[in-house]
C-alpha cells in the first residue's frame, strides 16, 4: 500500500503487511473472516533511515486479537483497522533525524456492536501528532484526526472526523461500498519525553475509551460542551521514551499533555509568530558583538488542521554610530628654572644671563666681558692712519660726563588697534658715538688737536680711549671750539668720534 | 632689582640691573580729542592703544653693568622683550629710547677692579609696553 504521510506530506515508499490476517488493510476485508491477526507493517522512509519502533495496542475494549508491530523510517503513517470484535489502535510514529523531531501519532479504534455477526459498526479515529523541531528552537506540533475505512486491503478511504459525523455503512462487507461514517473520535494524546535520539526505541500505549457523552467544541460560546454522541470512540496514546542516554534536544513534557481534540473543532489552523529582537547599540568600543542564545522553545498546538508555528529571530549587530575623532591638543612646554641673584654681583658685575633660546633669535649677547684691553697702549690717543700711524695725538682722559651714545636705525609703527610695531633690519647701520670733553690741555695740546683734526678730517683714524679700548672712527664735530679756561694748561675741547672697537 | 629679558617669548638672555632712580615715570598713551559742535554739544574721540604704557626709567650703574646693558641693547633694541620692573610688574613691549646715551656723571665709589674702571654710568630708557 502506497499513500502519502497527511501531515508531512512525504511518501511513503513501502507498506508491507505480514502476518495471519495479512496486510492491515487485508484482514479488513475479510469482512470478519480473521478475528485474530497479528500484523507487522514496516515502513520505510524516505531518507533510507530505518527505526525500529515497537507500537503495541494495550488499551483495547476487547481482547486484543491483533497487535501490529510498525516499523516506521524516517517519517511514517500507519493506518491500523480492526475488524468484527478485533479493536485495533494504530499508532504512527515518526523521529526525523535529529534537528528535527516530527512525531506522527496515529490511533484508530474501532467499536464493534455486536447485535449480529454481521452487524458491524465500525468507527476509528485516527489522531496524528505531528511536532516538529526546527533548528532555530521552533517546535510545532499538529494533530490530525482522520478516520481510516478500508473494505478490502487496498481500498481505504481517510477522512478528516467532525463532530456529529455519522458513518453509514449502507453495503457492508461490499468492496468499494463506502457510505456515511460516523467518527466521533475524541483523541486524548499525552506525550512524554518525545526526544529521542535516532536509535531509541519508542513504546505506545493507546487507551480506546468507549462513551456515550462526549464533548464538543461550540463554536458560539467557545468553550467544551458535553453531548450525547451516542458511541464514541476514544484514543489515547503515550509514547514513552526509554533507555538511558537518550538525549532531548525538545522538552515537551508539560505542554503536550492532555491535548483534547475534538472532532468539531474549529477546522482552522493558528499560526504563532514569534519574534525576537536582540539590539545592541551606542557601544564605544571599536567593535560590536551581539549574541543571542535561544532556549529550545516548542510550542505545540492540536487541532484539526497543521498548525504552523513560525519563529522569526531577528539577529542584528549594529554600530550606530563610528566616528574617527581628532582631537588636537598643543601643549607648549616652557622651561623655568630657580635662581639666586646676589645684588651685590648681579646687579654691579658683567653677568648676563644667556640662554639658549629659540632658532631664529638674535645673536645674545656675549655671557662673558668681552673686554681685552692693551695695558701697553697709551691712554686717550688719536693716531693717523688705524694702522701704520704717522701721526699721533695723546690727550690727558676725558672729563666726566662723557657719553657713550648709540643710534639705531629701526622703524616704529602703530596699529589701528594701539599695538606697537618695532623693526629693524640687522644690516642697517648702527652707529655708536662717543662724546668726549678734555680740559686742562696745554697750549700745544690744544693746537695739536685742531691741526690733527683738519690734516684728517673725513679720515678714518684710530682712537684709544681711557680704558686703552682701541676704536677707528672718524671725528664729527671739527668746528667744536678750544676754549682757554685760564692761564696756563686751562684749555679745554670737546670731541665727538663716531666709529666701532676695532 | 629690575630684570630686561629678551627676546620675548622664548626668552633668552637675562640682564639684571639695580632698582631705578627716582623721578621714574609712567604714562598712558591714550589720547582724547575733544571736537565741541555748534550748538555747544561737546564730543570726544578716544585713541587707545590697546593698555600700552609708556614708562622711562633712569639707572645708575657700574661700568660693568653699563657694559653688559649695552650689549644687551645693541642685540635687543628692536625687539620685544620683557620688563619685569623693581615693583614687580611685568611688561612686555619695546624699547622706545634713540638714541640710548650712557652717560657718566660720577665716579663710582668704590672702583670695581679690576678692569673696567668703577666708573658710575647713567643711562635713560623709554619703554613702551603693555603689562601683563
Amino acid at each position: 500500500m502506497l499513500g502519502r504521510s497527511p501531515l508531512s506530506g512525504l511518501p511513503i515508499a513501502a507498506l508491507t503487511a505480514t502476518g495471519g490476517g495479512g496486510s492491515g488493510g487485508g484482514g479488513g476485508s475479510g469482512g470478519g473472516g480473521s478475528h485474530s491477526a497479528l500484523a507487522s507493517i514496516s515502513v520505510l522512509g524516505v531518507a533510507g533511515a530505518r527505526l525500529g519502533i515497537m507500537m503495541l495496542d494495550t488499551a483495547a475494549t476487547g481482547p486484543p486479537a491483533a497487535v501490529s508491530a510498525l516499523n516506521l523510517g524516517q517519517q511514517a503513517v500507519a493506518n491500523l483497522k480492526r475488524l468484527d470484535q478485533v479493536v485495533t489502535t494504530g499508532l504512527t510514529l515518526g523521529h526525523h533525524a535529529v534537528a528535527h523531531t516530527v512525531h506522527h501519532v496515529s490511533a484508530t479504534s474501532a467499536v464493534s456492536l455486536g447485535l449480529s455477526s454481521r452487524l458491524i459498526v465500525t468507527a476509528a479515529a485516527t489522531t496524528a501528532l505531528s511536532l516538529a523541531d526546527s533548528a532555530s528552537g521552533l517546535a510545532s506540533r499538529a494533530v490530525y484526526t482522520t478516520l481510516n475505512l478500508a473494505q478490502t486491503a487496498s481500498a481505504t478511504r481517510v477522512r478528516h472526523g467532525a463532530a456529529g459525523d455519522t458513518v453509514m455503512l449502507a453495503q457492508w462487507g461490499q468492496v468499494a461500498q463506502i457510505g456515511p461514517i460516523v467518527a466521533a473520535a475524541v483523541s486524548k494524546l499525552t506525550l512524554g519525553d518525545v526526544a529521542a535520539i535516532a536509535q531509541r526505541r519508542e513504546s505506545l500505549s493507546a487507551v480506546d475509551a468507549l462513551q456515550t457523552y462526549q464533548p464538543y467544541f461550540d463554536n458560539t460560546t467557545g468553550q467544551f460542551v458535553d453531548a450525547w454522541v451516542g458511541l464514541a470512540d476514544s484514543a489515547s496514546a503515550v509514547v514513552t521514551h526509554r533507555g538511558v542516554g537518550a538525549v532531548s534536544r525538545l522538552a515537551l513534557g508539560s505542554s503536550n499533555q492532555r491535548s483534547v481534540l475534538h472532532a468539531s473543532a474549529i477546522a482552522a489552523g493558528a499560526t504563532d509568530a514569534v519574534s525576537l529582537g536582540q539590539r545592541a547599540n551606542e557601544t564605544e568600543t571599536p567593535s560590536d558583538t551581539d549574541a543571542l542564545h535561544l532556549g529550545d522553545l516548542a510550542e505545540v498546538t492540536v487541532g484539526k488542521q497543521p498548525t504552523r508555528d513560525a519563529l522569526s529571530l531577528g539577529h542584528r549587530a549594529a554600530v550606530v554610530v563610528v566616528r574617527l575623532l581628532t582631537a588636537t591638543d598643543t601643549i607648549t612646554v616652557g622651561q623655568a628654572f630657580t635662581y639666586e641673584l646676589p645684588s651685590d654681583q648681579v646687579e654691579w658685575l658683567y653677568q648676563p644671563s644667556v640662554g639658549a633660546g629659540a632658532p631664529g633669535s638674535p645673536t645674545p649677547p656675549p655671557a662673558l666681558l668681552a673686554y681685552t684691553p692693551d695695558l701697553d697702549l697709551p691712554p686717550t690717543t688719536l693716531f693717523y692712519p688705524p694702522v701704520a700711524p704717522t701721526d699721533t695725538l695723546t690727550l690727558r682722559s676725558p672729563e666726566l660726563g662723557n657719553k657713550d651714545r648709540l643710534q639705531f636705525n629701526r622703524i616704529s609703527r602703530e596699529t589701528r588697534g594701539g599695538t606697537l610695531v618695532v623693526y629693524a633690519d640687522p644690516m642697517w647701520p648702527k652707529v655708536q658715538v662717543q662724546v668726549l670733553s678734555f680740559t686742562g690741555l696745554s697750549w700745544d695740546q690744544a693746537q695739536h688737536l685742531m691741526n690733527f683734526l683738519s690734516a684728517h678730517l673725513g679720515l678714518e683714524i684710530g682712537f684709544i680711549d681711557w680704558e686703552k679700548c682701541l676704536w677707528t672712527g672718524i671725528v664729527t664735530n671739527p668746528t667744536e671750539a678750544v676754549t682757554q679756561d685760564g692761564r696756563g694748561a686751562m684749555y679745554s675741547a670737546s670731541l665727538e668720534f663716531e666709529g666701532a672697537p676695532a | 632689582m629690575f630684570q630686561l629679558a629678551a627676546p620675548y617669548p622664548a626668552l633668552q638672555t637675562l640682564t639684571v640691573l639695580p632698582s631705578p632712580q627716582f623721578s621714574n615715570q609712567e604714562s598712558v598713551l591714550d589720547t582724547v580729542s575733544r571736537k565741541l559742535a555748534m550748538d555747544g554739544t561737546r564730543y570726544t574721540y578716544v585713541k587707545s592703544r590697546n593698555g600700552r604704557k609708556k614708562s622711562k626709567w633712569t639707572f645708575l650703574l657700574s661700568r660693568n653693568k653699563g657694559l653688559e646693558l649695552r650689549a644687551f641693547l645693541v642685540v635687543y633694541f628692536a625687539t620685544k622683550i620683557q620688563v619685569t620692573d623693581h615693583n614687580g610688574r611685568v611688561w612686555v613691549g619695546n624699547f622706545t629710547s634713540n638714541p640710548f646715551e650712557f652717560d657718566t656723571p660720577n665716579a663710582a665709589q668704590p672702583a670695581i677692579a679690576p678692569m673696567p674702571r668703577g666708573e658710575l654710568q647713567a643711562i635713560d630708557i623709554e619703554f613702551e609696553g603693555v603689562e601683563q
